[in-house]
């Protein structure tokens, strides 16, 4: 069964993090100036970060789990777990959680490992860690999430380019009895090639075709390497996952549309996202996006949203929320929270 | 209903349900033999546009290879019509 309830876990803090750099799709001159316009308001997506060279999506979580424990004072000896979750880890071997435990000067005592999800990968995420703490035996945990699309996707591929932005986020979990949370997960791995990069693993390893750039069709140049992007697929799996997802979650906390205070949709792009949140009948004010100023940013769209829309109420008030994140793999994850009073420092810029 | 009745569920009625899921498209001017890769304004965004059509007016979806195996309109609905049965 794909939904699950995980008991006593809390929420206690959430923050996120952008390069400083910013592209803006207005400038993306390899689309003419009348469509690159129609592309944009459809979309959604005006600007997007990048991330400098050699700044690596654990870069951007490192300051982004140190704002949040800044300000929780969690005393870090006290974190036991730090799932991080990524497709653009810093090396192929080893896994970056324990770069970062050390980074983050966590414990020897903490667990540490990664997670190879994208745009499910919050959502997912806290599925992972709120089991982990929720027997009380390890009692606080952090999720670290994020992508840097901007190393995977090719800049003249304009099917990709002008979608996906840099960025890291972080959720501060904790051991808290008599808290509830619920969550619908699924997998359509008969879609793996929607969203894919083709060489670089072992089932094709790098050679030196790899790198060669080829044009795939007008507008699109990229190489093996790079990220390929099947619209039409994830169009249609989205259209006929998420709603579902999001009405299981629904059902499984036992409450309607009226009951949550906000749906934080993984941010896709904006005409996906209208059309998801209409199939689903949510009023529009109740359906944060970011889209504008940070495109898709994987799997910190959820929280970089909550952080930079909902800050002011999610840390003053408490708040039902429906997070719903979905993409490669085919994976999605939806989850049913009640927070009260989240500790959530500004969008962190570096 | 035979094929060239209107009313729903024909390909006369796809036909207006794809002129107006893209923007710029004159009611009246497509038929179900129109060729839809040589619609002016059809371009990835139109695809999505009628894709999302399909999903709200038809209950079903047309995957990427389906559409790239279709040419015309009619094409297009004898998917749809495939999936119905």
């Amino acid at each position: 069964m794909a939904t699950s309830s995980i008991l006593n876990v809390r929420l206690a803090g959430i923050s996120a993090c952008v390069p400083a750099g910013v592209s803006s799709n207005e400038d993306f001159d390899l689309i003419p100036a009348e469509e690159r316009r129609k592309l944009i308001e459809t979309t959604g997506i005006a600007r997007r970060r990048v991330a400098a060279a050699g700044q690596c999506t654990s870069d951007l979580c490192y300051s982004a789990a140190e704002a949040v424990l800044d300000e929780l004072r969690w005393p870090r000896e006290e974190i036991d777990a730090l799932v991080f979750v990524t497709q653009t880890s810093d090396y192929t071997v080893p896994a970056t959680a324990p770069i970062l435990q050390d980074r983050l000067r966590l414990p020897k005592t903490c667990l540490a490992f990664d997670i190879n999800l994208g745009c499910s990968g919050f959502t997912y995420g806290l599925q992972v860690v709120a089991s982990l703490l929720a027997a009380g035996n390890l009692r606080k945990g952090l999720l670290l999430v994020g992508d840097t699309p901007s190393k995977t996707v090719s800049p003249l591929d304009r099917s990709a380019a002008t979608l996906f932005g840099d960025a890291g986020a972080v959720a501060a979990l904790e051991f808290a009895p008599g808290r509830v949370m619920h969550v619908d997960s699924g997998t359509d791995g008969s879609g793996y090639a929607a969203i894919i990069i083709p060489d670089g693993g072992q089932r094709n390893p790098v050679g030196p075709q790899s790198l060669e750039p080829a044009i795939i069709d007008e507008g699109i140049t990229r190489n093996r390497c790079q990220l390929i992007l099947d619209g039409v697929e994830i169009f249609n799996f989205s259209l006929r996952e998420v709603p579902k997802t999001v009405r299981n979650v629904l059902a499984a906390a036992g409450k309607d549309v009226v009951d949550v205070d906000a749906f934080v949709f993984h941010q896709a792009n904006q005409f996906m996202n209208d059309l998801i949140r209409k199939k689903l009948k949510l009023p529009a004010e109740k359906v944060p996006s970011t889209l504008r100023d940070y495109g898709n940013t994987s799997s910190a769209s959820i929280p970089l949203t909550i952080v930079a829309e909902l800050r002011e109420r999610i840390s003053t008030q408490p708040m039902t929320l429906v997070l719903s994140g979905f993409g490669v793999g085919l994976s999605w994850s939806s989850v049913y929270v009640e927070t009260d009073g989240v500790v959530c420092p500004a969008v962190v810029e570096v | 209903m035979s094929v060239g009745e209107v009313g729903p569920g024909t390909a006369e009625e796809f036909v207006r349900n794809f002129e107006s899921a893209i923007e710029g498209i004159e009611p009246g001017s497509l038929s179900p033999n129109t060729e839809f890769a040589t619609i002016e304004q059809w371009d990835s965004l139109a695809a999505l546009s009628v894709l999302a059509m399909v999903d709200a007016e038809y209950d079903t979806e047309i995957s990427g290879n389906e559409l790239r195996k279709s040419r015309t309109l009619q094409d297009l609905f004898g998917v749809i019509q495939s999936k119905k049965q």
